[in-house]
This record gives structure tokens, sequence and C-alpha cells, in this order.
């Protein structure tokens, strides 16, 4: 006990001028965190216009209303039917789903497969290039459960114009898919665990040819037919 | 506080130290959910939301703060607060900017653990265990060697979000300005009220019990991080 004594110098309490202008300039800092910051982004109540503008009421909004990507692709209709997860990714299944809704698939098909290995944190995207109204059917898998956005990105508009379909955290997803645009549509891929994920996909659908991006940027893919 | 026995003094320690490992289980996270999928929708320079949201995770995150009040604690010269306060800055900043660049993912637990730990470190050292034990610390470097931890955690909690790669470098500044912003808020609450303290006589009485505090708080933060490490 008796070793424990820190040096304790004097500290005189402040003056009353002092915890006046203190206080007061602290209420200031405080209404300007207020009504710039915390306001804007906890409430959503922008009064002065800097929250829109900055992007900080963004981050007052929950749920799917959070991504105006997936706001925007999940107003579409007629874009992603989700199948059973054993549904076979073949071009009698495409044509069936189709069909059943009132569609019809272009005569010349092609089928695809892929593989990657996700280290841990690593992510990649691979998307295939349609047109307007072209169809595919997929179904991929993942060792261990990713971050998932099944998104597309329109030829016409770019990036801005992006429309996401499907965000969650998955290890499997099988649907069809009529591509809402002309443009590359495809899945981005995020391994969220400390050991290496691998993803493969198989499809069959109107598409020529695939694009993947990764940490190098963007790369053409050549598709491997089963 | 007079009346307080030392068994009911425990108790309130106790219940102290379970508050603080709840306040940070509820605030330590709280990057996460409801912030990600906007975050993710953020393709190239967005440098509010991140300034705001590395400002957020410093003045919410209970374990900084903890380690901050112990560093200051016994910290009465404004120039001796700067110096020390900027070794923790170089340290987390340093490993905040590497780690994100680089992509490092280490486990958020045990980094929290660590951070945790640091908690621990700092109070025992403020409670004079080192020089009973007589252990010479290099108190500066042991600050900007668990700034580095604090990095590290900031970096790993920066990664959940699963930010976009284009805008990254500006976005993280953002982020990292958004940390020191932050902390100055929080230590200019901190150091105020502590000065408030000092200038009572009660200081010199309840120094040593704060600190156990903040010894027990380190120790609920640390093994709340282990436990969840061990579950996942």
């Amino acid at each position: 006990m008796t070793d424990f004594a820190p040096a304790t110098p004097p500290v005189t309490l402040p003056s009353r001028r002092r915890v006046i202008a203190g206080s007061a300039i602290a209420a200031v800092v405080l209404a300007l965190a207020l009504v710039f910051f915390i306001m804007p982004a906890e409430l959503g109540i922008d009064l002065t216009g800097f929250g829109e503008r900055s992007g900080l009421t963004g981050l007052a909004q929950k749920g799917p209303a959070a991504n105006v990507y997936l706001q925007r692709g999940l107003q579409r209709k007629n874009v992603l039917f989700p199948l059973p997860a054993d549904a076979r990714p073949d071009e009698a299944t495409l044509r069936a789903t189709l069909a059943a809704h009132g569609m019809a698939a272009p005569a010349k098909l092609q089928t695809d497969h892929w593989q990657v290995e996700l280290q841990p944190y690593e992510n990649i995207e691979m998307k295939y290039l349609l047109k307007q109204g072209e169809p595919m059917i997929f179904a991929w898998r993942a060792s261990a459960p990713v971050h998932v956005d099944q998104h597309s990105v329109p030829d016409q508009g770019g990036n801005p114009a992006t429309e996401s379909f499907v965000i969650t955290d998955a290890s499997a997803q099988t649907a069809v898919y009529v591509a809402p645009f002309t443009g590359i549509h495809g899945w981005f891929w995020q391994n969220q665990s400390l050991n290496p994920v691998t993803v493969s996909i198989e499809a069959t659908g109107a598409f020529g040819r695939a694009v993947i991006f990764d940490q190098g940027g963007e790369h053409p893919r050549q598709l491997q037919p089963r | 506080m007079q009346a307080l026995k030392p068994l009911p003094r425990l108790a309130v320690a106790i219940g102290i130290a379970v508050l603080a490992a709840w306040a940070s289980a509820a605030f330590a996270h709280d990057l996460s959910q409801a912030n990600k999928t906007y975050v993710q929708s953020i393709n190239g320079p967005a440098p509010m939301p991140f300034f705001y949201l590395g400002a957020k995770h410093m003045v919410t995150g209970i374990d900084h703060l903890l380690f901050l009040l112990g560093v200051i604690f016994f910290l009465y010269k404004l120039r001796d607060i700067v110096v020390y306060v900027s070794m923790f800055t170089i340290g987390h900043s340093t490993t905040l900017l590497l780690g994100v660049l680089l992509g490092t993912g280490l486990n958020s637990y045990l980094v929290d653990a660590i951070i945790g730990f640091s908690v621990m470190y700092k109070a025992f050292e403020n409670l004079g265990g080192f020089r009973r034990l007589g252990i010479a610390i290099n108190t500066k470097l042991a600050v900007l060697v668990f700034g580095l931890f604090h990095g590290l955690g900031l970096a790993t909690k920066l990664q959940d979000l699963g930010a976009s790669k284009n805008g990254l470098l500006e976005n993280l500044i953002a982020f990292n300005v958004g940390v020191e912003a932050g902390q100055v808020i929080a230590l200019a609450i901190v150091v105020v009220l502590l000065d408030f303290w000092r200038a009572t006589p009660s200081f010199a009485r309840g120094a040593r019990y704060a600190n156990l505090l903040l010894l027990l708080a380190g120790m609920a933060l640390t093994a709340y991080q282990i436990a969840g490490y061990a579950q996942s």
C-alpha cells in the first residue's frame, strides 16, 4: 500500500468563468455534431442538407432500403426465379422453368462450369455477358457460407446503374435468371472466414462470354462447356 | 463511499465490470450489420460516412476508451498527454492503414482480447504492479506497441464491412481521421471529468480503486473475447 504513492500534484478546480466558457464551447460542439453528423447518420433527420450531400443519411437506412442497388433490383419482375437446391442447371430445367412463366429460351444455349478458391477475406466477381431478355440457369455452391451479391451492370449507365437481386450470406444458390438489360450479370463472392473457401458454379444460358474481376482488375474468361 | 465495506465494494466493482463488458458487446460490434449493406453499396470515395463511422467507433468503443483513460490517469501536464496520445495514434494508425491496404485478416476475437489485455496492462502499471515486481517498463513504448494492436482491431472492423476496393484509400484515410476526431472528443470529456476529481482529496484515496476497476474491466473484456473465440 505504501509504495502506491504516485506523485499527485495539486489540481485546482477551474474558475466559475472557465466552467461557463468551457460548457458553452462543449454545448456548441455538441449542437454542431448533432445537427451535421449524428442526426443525419443515426435518425435520417437532415436539417441542413449536408447529410444528403455527404452521404451520411445513407447510414441511417436499415434493411434492403440501405442499398440503392438492391432497392432497384428488387423492383424488377420476372428476372430471378429461385429453384430448389437440387435442381439441375441444364437446358431442360431452364426451358421448363421459362415455359412455366410464359417465356421461351433461344435455340442455341451454352454450358459452362468454373471453380475458384478464395483465400481468407478474399473476394472475386464472375459475370456473364447477356443481352436484354436472354436467360440463363445457374447453380453455385461454396464449401462454407460466403457473402454474396448477385448483381448486374448495364452497358448503358455502367456501375452507377448497377442492380442487385440478392445480397446475403449463403453457401449455395440455384435459379433461372432473365437479363433485364444488356450488360454483365453475375456474382460478387467474399470469403468472410479465416479458412480458404471453394466456390464452384455450373450454368447453362444464352451467354457467349464471361468476365472476372479480382484484385488484379478485369479479365476475360474462356467458357468451359460441360 | 466511506461506508462501503470491502465485500460490497467488490460487488460494485464486479457489477461495473460486467456492465462494461455488456456495453462492449453492444458497441464494439457496432460497425456490423446495420451499416454494412450501405457501406457495401458505396463504390468510390465517400469520406463523410467513413469519417463518421471512424469517430463513432472510437467514441462508443469502450475498449479504446478504457485504455486511453488508463494512459492519461496519472498524466497531469498537457504536454505529457499529447506525447502519450501521439504514441497511441502513431501505433493504431500504422496498423489500421497497413492492415486494410495489405488485407491482413486477423481473428477479431483475438485482436479484441489483446485490446482487453492492454487495459489490464495499463491498470496494473497504474497500480504500481510493475514497480513492485521490480520490472522497469518503457511506458511510452508500451503505449505505442498496444496502439499497434488497437489499430489491428480497427483494421479488422473496417474490413468486416466489406468496403469496395474503389476509393478504398480515400475512405480508409477518412476513417482514420474520424478515429482521431472521436479520440479528441472522448479525451476532452475524460480529461475534464478527471481534472474535477483530481481537484478533490478523494482522488488520492480513490485512484487505487479506480485502477482496480479498470483492471477488472480489462479482465472482463478479455474473457468475453476469449469466450467468443472459443465458440467461433
